[in-house]
């Protein structure tokens, strides 16, 4: 893999240096990866985000403009440049889940996280926000938990997942 | 009584999307085989028969876009696949793309025998990040087509050359649009490309691409195979079947696929089972977020292209958002201005600014401070969205806003002073 000779990034940050190195390596320095590799290094950081460093490191390793990796960084919604919660919470506010009173969910998790929507808790544990609409409009309404879709959600339901990554949180 | 058809999704639970073999078995493959043996011509005669229209929402002739990719001869080619389905309450791709993969692939090379280059295509499937539990199932399907000779170097003998890639979007409604599904697939910022120069001449990687929508793709084989039984389906000018996807306050929601000039009405409470509250139907949203709002008294139209058109509305990428009478229309509003606001890339004035003042019209409707004047901006916006915005979104954004005013004038105008 190439790499520049002398770079001040790998200095400073060699361990967020290398991954971004193994991720660039795992599907070749192209410029069409460029929005797989930061996915890739942002799904291996702490606070699941693109850091400032971490762009820098991907622009010197990838030979693009940093300014350019910035604009794609800031793009695209499922790239963060903010660190998350250990949980992702995103709730649909697609048309089906707003037909199907998303804004009762939007309540009841309120409630249960103790924040508002837009936020992260204080132990850095979850992170809620709305996203736009996922697809999953026939299990409205849905949300997405890192990734992974919880629909016909309801007080119990939620109460019983929020519960569920409470414990996980601990035993980690 | 309706009844949705079963072509398109002839596949679906019936045979395993993870083996080519039972694909094969279930007659996968065979309109590529018989598509070998025609001319391209041949081919294009076919979609020209039942007047295929891209089901993306723009419903272009697929025999146009495919005549203009044969009219121009390159070594190497472009042949995309737009997965990018973030048309709210739009999910039948997404049936596709889990439950038939392969004969996705079968349109795609179908399409590269086609429009494709000589000498080398580059095809990619642009599957949106939400659904990256699909992604590995893709590639999947890829490898084992590529083991049995249909993707690869000399399929079947004709001398056409792919190599085909799933390439994953990162959470963007715009880069649905074609251009900017190019510029996202070639790792920047999904925001459109002008046009001229279209796709056909400069698209991925400045080669030409032909692309086409998911079911678009997954149609094609089934048609150049035997085209009989799709061409019994239908009306007399749109033929065939259409995958629908059904949400919102219905007891069954889904994927269906139903014969074209079926009405809303059997619909939602044939097909769909009705509404699931005991609340009578107050309106249904066509063509996803950017489709117009329908109140009860429009359920009878057709869904068929001719059927919409008469009242104005467009079939879109067949969406149904059903909502009873609990749900006010400014917290559809609500949803849809968020919406916009936030997936507008913007690249274009009308577009960036116009959504920011219509969230900031309808936080004032929810706040009981809009006046009659803002009732008037409002309009003035939507108008010169529709009239001057650079790419789709921000041209067709405007239909539910408009249709909704229409329908629902006394509803809307309560929330103006």
């Amino acid at each position: 893999m190439l790499k520049p000779l002398k770079s001040n990034t790998e200095e400073k940050y060699p361990k967020l240096y290398n991954k971004v190195l193994d991720a660039v390596g795992k599907v070749g320095n192209r410029r069409d990866n460029l929005i797989a590799i930061l996915l890739d290094v942002q799904s291996v950081s702490p606070g699941n985000y693109i850091s400032k460093e971490a762009m820098l490191a991907v622009s010197e390793i990838m030979g693009i403009p940093a300014q350019e990796v910035y604009e794609v960084a800031t793009f695209y919604h499922a790239i963060s440049t903010k660190p998350r919660g250990r949980f992702l919470i995103q709730l649909c506010r697609g048309t089906s889940c707003t037909v199907n009173n998303s804004v009762n969910v939007k309540d009841s998790l309120e409630a249960e996280l103790g924040i508002k929507i837009g936020s992260t808790t204080s132990d850095g544990i979850f992170t809620f926000e709305y996203t736009p609409c996922f697809g999953a409009c026939d299990v409205s309404p849905a949300m997405r938990l890192n990734g992974r879709i919880m629909g016909n959600l309801t007080q119990e339901k939620i109460r019983h997942i929020i519960c569920k990554c409470r414990e996980a949180a601990e035993n980690e | 009584m309706s009844k949705p058809a079963s072509i398109i999704s002839k596949n679906f639970y019936k045979v395993n999307p993870d083996s080519i073999n039972d694909y094969i078995a279930a007659g996968g493959f065979e309109g590529l085989k018989k598509a070998a043996s025609m001319k391209p011509e041949e081919i294009i005669d076919i979609l020209d028969r039942s007047d295929l229209q891209g089901r993306g929402g723009a419903a272009f002739s697929v025999a146009k876009k495919w005549t203009h990719a044969l009219r121009v001869p390159a070594p190497v080619k472009g042949i995309m696949c737009n997965a990018d389905e973030g048309e709210p309450g739009t999910f039948k791709d997404r049936a596709l793309l889990k439950l038939n993969p392969f004969g996705v692939i079968e349109g795609m090379v179908i399409g590269a025998y086609v429009g494709g280059g000589s000498e080398m295509n580059y095809a990619r499937i642009y599957i949106r990040e939400e659904y990256t539990y699909l992604h590995e199932r893709m590639r999947n399907a890829i490898k084992q087509a590529e083991e049995k000779g249909f993707l690869g170097k000399d399929i079947l003998g004709t001398g056409l050359n792919i190599e085909m890639k799933v390439v994953s979007g990162a959470g963007a409604y715009v880069c649905g649009e074609s251009s900017a599904l190019l510029e996202s697939t070639e790792g920047k910022a999904g925001r459109p490309r002008i046009k001229p120069p279209r796709l056909n001449n400069v698209g991925l990687y400045n080669l030409p691409t032909l692309l086409n929508n998911v079911e678009s793709y997954s149609i094609v084989p089934i048609l150049v195979r035997d085209d009989s039984e799709y061409r019994s389906y239908g009306t007399e000018k749109s033929i065939g079947t259409k995958m629908i996807s059904v949400s919102g306050k219905v007891k069954r929601p889904g994927v269906y696929e139903i014969p074209f000039g079926t009405t809303i009405r059997e619909v939602v409470y044939d097909i769909a089972g009705g509404l699931s509250s005991r609340l009578p139907l107050k309106f249904v949203q066509i063509g996803g977020a950017s489709g117009a709002i329908l109140p009860a008294s429009h359920l009878d139209t057709p869904i068929s292209y001719e059927g919409l058109t008469e009242i104005g509305v467009a079939v879109g990428s067949g969406a149904i958002v059903v909502a009873d009478e609990s749900s006010s229309l400014l917290d559809y509003f609500d949803s849809l201005a968020h919406f916009f606001a936030e997936e507008s890339c913007g690249k274009c004035t009308p577009c960036r600014e116009g959504n920011r003042q219509l969230v900031r019209i309808v936080e004032l409707m929810k706040s009981g401070n809009a006046t009659s004047a803002d009732f008037q901006r409002l309009s003035s916006i939507l108008k010169h969205m529709k009239g001057s915005s650079f790419c789709g979104l921000g041209k067709t954004e405007p239909a539910p806003f408009i249709s909704a005013i229409k329908h629902f004038e006394d509803e809307i105008q309560g929330y103006f002073k």
